[in-house]
Order: structure tokens, then sequence, then C-alpha cells
């Protein structure tokens, strides 16, 4: 860090006024401080409207089929966690989840790739390939439905369907984008076809496949959320439509929650294993 | 997203070859494979326009249009004043902001089996639910162009000594006019899948009501299995996606098009 004129000035005054504790002890108290009343006033708001919704729900303000008392909810989600049933129907949304984006992810890749290497294929495939993903999951799914019914298929061939396109886009991006000063200077190094491959073409490609890997997986999650509620017999979107269904929305509301949670956890993690695998870009770009 | 223009005018040319072959395809294959599945070319034409005829369709869309305008108008104007709020004042973005951003986590078709117990399965449900589509990119674009006013326009108005209410009005949403209409494009396309869905989900099935739009019309051709309806609904749902996001584009391109000329 460099001292500019200004804090030169005011480390001067604090070591000219007897102090006992260094300037910057001071600064990361503060600090510390702020990020505990930072977390503090997050939590704020979520505490006063479960105040709030206890309250609704002692009172009785609100029939408790409409809107059931935070306790019970909680004593809901410990009970499925108990009988392994929240658990069982993660892991089979989870499973669906990963199968669709091996698909998916790994045929835009492909699409995306070839289309980025070759102007030719851009031309022919390109226009067909993006109007047909302009429309959205949802249109597919009444067609999808006729055609493979809707057993386990239907699911993944829709969520392939939603991971494709980031996929797709991205690695487009990622070979066009790669510089030409980059290849020049793999052409003057006369480095042989593999070695432009793992020295110029990985490296630069790599950011944008992992961009796209992360839009595929936020993608893929929303998508299976939407398929397992319209059909399916298991999984988190079924339970909660089957929560709805029976009027328990305890087991709607714990669902809600754990469709959130999950799906922050694989964004958190995507972009997690992005910033360690392309730390190097920042560091290179600087 | 959009096409991107292929430079060479044989570029275009190729780029028609694929459908073409896929089009021809269908019509050959229509000849002589017979499955319920399969539905020849001329079916899907003549569905189209018996359901253009009939009025079916036509309505559908229009139903399908106002109420994709209307939530998003209403899902606009709630994430444009919280976007501001949290984008402009400090205080209320350290309190508001964490819950807001934790909602946001819920897929959207999540929030129906809650929002349909409380609105139950009528026109406020449909709104309600393409509003809640519509807010989360406004507000995250206007919470962003808020904060990103630089600082030297900041200190121009503070040089004019405005108060707090004209600095917003001159020098903050002038500067984070783009930002916020490109929140404002954005909201529409995924208010556009928001009101499919809606319309698709809610008030069909076991929830009955009195649907209209075009994805009532599409979940109604899958319920009766009527193939050439669900490639009819599938095509004039992305053909008109495509329209109306071109239009909302074009008109705040037109819009924002000062924004060009002050720099």
């Amino acid at each position: 860090m460099t001292i500019t004129p200004v804090e030169h000035r005011q480390g001067s005054r604090v070591a000219a006024s007897p102090l006992l504790w260094q300037p910057g002890a001071l600064e990361s108290a503060w600090a510390a401080l702020r990020r505990v009343g930072g977390v503090a006033t997050a939590l704020a708001l979520p505490f006063a409207l479960l105040a709030a919704w206890s309250l609704a729900a002692r009172y009785q303000l609100v029939a408790p089929q409409i809107l059931p008392a935070p306790s019970v909810v909680g004593t809901t989600a410990i009970e499925l966690i108990k009988s392994g049933q929240l658990q069982s129907e993660l892991a089979v949304s989870l499973f669906r989840l990963a199968a669709g984006l091996v698909i998916g992810g790994a045929s835009g890749l492909v699409v995306g790739l070839a289309m980025g290497v070759s102007q030719t294929v851009e031309d022919y495939l390109g226009p067909t390939v993006r109007a047909v993903w302009l429309v959205p999951s949802l249109g597919w799914l009444p067609f999808f439905m006729l055609i493979f019914g809707i057993g386990e298929a239907l699911k993944i061939v829709l969520i392939a369907k939603a991971c494709f396109l980031p996929m797709m886009v991205n690695s487009f991006d990622g070979v066009r984008n790669i510089s030409p000063k980059h290849r020049e200077v793999a052409r003057a190094l006369e480095l042989g076809r593999l070695d432009t491959l793992r020295f110029v073409v990985v490296p630069s490609v790599l950011p944008h496949l992992l961009t796209g890997f992360r839009l595929s997986l936020s993608k893929g999650w929303q998508v299976l959320v939407l398929v397992e509620m319209i059909a399916s017999a298991a999984g988190m979107g079924y339970l909660m439509t089957w929560g709805r269904k029976s009027f328990q929305l305890d087991i709607v509301l714990v669902t809600m929650v754990l469709i959130g949670v999950v799906g922050w956890l694989l964004d958190r993690a995507a972009s997690v294993a992005q910033a360690h695998a392309t730390a190097w870009v920042s560091r290179s770009s600087g | 997203m959009g096409a991107r223009a292929t430079a060479s005018g044989s570029g275009r040319w190729r780029g028609i070859m694929l459908p073409l072959i896929l089009i021809t395809t269908w019509g050959i294959a229509g000849t002589i494979v017979t499955s319920k599945l399969f539905v020849p070319l001329g079916a899907v034409i003549a569905a189209f326009s018996e359901s253009i005829q009939s009025g079916d369709l036509p309505g559908a869309v229009g139903a399908t249009v106002l109420r994709a305008f209307l939530g998003w108008s209403v899902g606009s104007l709630l994430g444009f004043a919280l976007g501001l709020l949290i984008g402009l004042s400090a205080w209320s973005h350290r309190i508001v902001a964490p819950t807001l951003h934790g909602m946001r986590q819920i897929a959207l078709f999540a929030w129906i089996p809650l929002l349909s117990a409380w609105l139950g399965n009528g026109e406020a449900m449909k709104i309600a639910l393409i509003a809640l589509s519509a807010f989360f990119p406004v507000l995250l674009h206007v919470e962003a162009g808020c904060r990103d006013v630089p600082m030297p326009f900041r200190e121009v108005g503070r040089l004019f000594a405005f108060d707090r209410f004209s600095e917003i009005l001159f020098v903050i949403l002038p500067t984070a006019a783009p930002t916020i209409i490109s929140g404002l494009e954005l909201a529409f396309a995924v208010a556009w899948i928001g009101t499919i869905g809606a319309e698709y989900l809610i008030g069909t099935g076991y929830m009955n009501a009195s649907p209209d739009g075009i994805g009532a019309f599409f979940a109604g051709a899958r319920e009766n299995a009527r193939m050439d309806l669900v490639v009819v609904s599938i095509l004039s749902l992305g053909s008109i996606g495509f329209a109306l996001d071109r239009a909302v584009v074009f008109l705040s391109r037109r819009a924002a098009a000062w924004h060009k000329h002050s720099r």
C-alpha cells in the first residue's frame, strides 16, 4: 500500500497524540465491529418477519391452512429429515440435474466449439440453433411430454435442453475471443498443434466454459423444479406440489427454503470453482 | 441474445439451408410415416389457419400479451421503487438487501404452490407471479445503476447545491438510465416466460378456473393430445416472444437515444 499525503498527515497526527494503541489496531477492530453489525442488520428484517409471522399464527390472524406457524414448519422440517424423505427426494432431484447437465452441457460444448472453430459450421447451424433455442424450456414441455411421456426421460431431456444454450453460447464466445496476438505468439514460437491447444486455446477458453457451466447449472436447477412440479412422482418439486395439494403448507415452505438454499449452494460452489480455476486470469491481465 | 448477423451474403444463404432441408424432410416424411405423434406439415398449416379463423389463437395471444405487460409494469414499478431505495440509502441497503437476495434464490415457479394458496387461482395470482418474475431483474439493475454513478457527477450536483430530490432527478436517474433500461428489457424477457408459465400451470388441470392465453391454449392442446395444435403453440410462442422482445429493445433504444449523444 502506498502512503498518500492525506494518510501520512493523519498518521503523524495520531502519532503526536498520546494514544496507547496502534492506528491499525483501531481500524481492524472497527472493521470487525462493522462486520458483526452488518450481519446483525442483515438479520433484522428476517427476524422481524419471523416475529410478525409467529404472532399472526399465535393469535390466529390467518388460518393455519394458509399460513402455518413457524414452529410447525420447523417440526415438519425435522420430521422430513428424520424420516429420510427430504434427503431421498433431494438425491433424486440432484441425480436428474447431473444427468441433464452432462448430456446438455456436453452437447452444448461440442456444438459451441465446432461453431467457434469453423465459420462454415456456424453459417449452416447457427441461425437454426439460435432460433430453436429461443423458445423457452417451458414451451417445449408439452411437446416433449407427448414424445417422451412423463417418465424419467422427459425430465432429463428438458434439463439437458436448458443446459445446452448457456454452454453453447459461452464456448462459442470463448473460441471467438481468443486474442489473435496470442495465436501469433504461438506461431512465432513455432508451437505444434497440441502445444497451441495446451498453452493458447485451453487457457483462453476455460474461463468462458466455466461461466457457461455456472449458468447451465442455475438454469438446470430452475427447470428441474418446474418439470418436477408438473410431471413427477419424486423429487423436490413433487414434494412441494404434493404438500400444496394436501394443503400442508408447512411442507411447501420447507421445500421452498430448501430449493433456495440448494440453488444458492450450487451457484456458490460453481463460482468458487471458477475463481480457483481461473485465478491466473486477473493476475495475468493485471 | 438475438441472432448474430452474419457478415457475408453467402453466410445468410447458408443459414437458410438447414431449415429448408428440415421442412422438406418434414413435408416428405408426412406422406410416408403414419404415427399419432408425427404431425405432417400440412396438418400444422391447417391447424394454424383453423385456429386463426376460429379466433382462438388471436384471442389467446391478445390475452397473453396484455397479461405480460400488466404483470411486467407492476413488477417493474415495485422493483424500481425498492431498487432506488436500496441503491441510494446505505442503511436500507444493509437492512433490506440481504433478505431480497435470499428470496431471489428461490426458483420462480417454486412460488406457485404458496402464492396460489394465498391468492387463489385467478387473475390476481397470475399477475402476482409475472410481477415477481419481472421484479428481481429490475431491482438488481436499478440498484447497480444508482450505485455506479461516478463521483464527479455527484460533485457537480453538489456544486449546483441540489437538494436530495433534485440530485436524484437530475444527476442519478439520467446517469443510471441505460442500466435501468437494460434491466427493464431483461425483465420483459423473463416476464414473458413467467406469463406462459402462469397460464400453463395456474387455472388448468386440478386447479379449475377460466383459463385463457397461449399457455392455456397450449395446455389444452396437450391434454387433448392434439399434436398439430401443440406445434402451432410452440411456433407462435417462439415467434411472438421474439417479436415482442425485439419491439421492447427497439423502443428502449429509442427512449435512451439521447444518452449516446450526451456523452
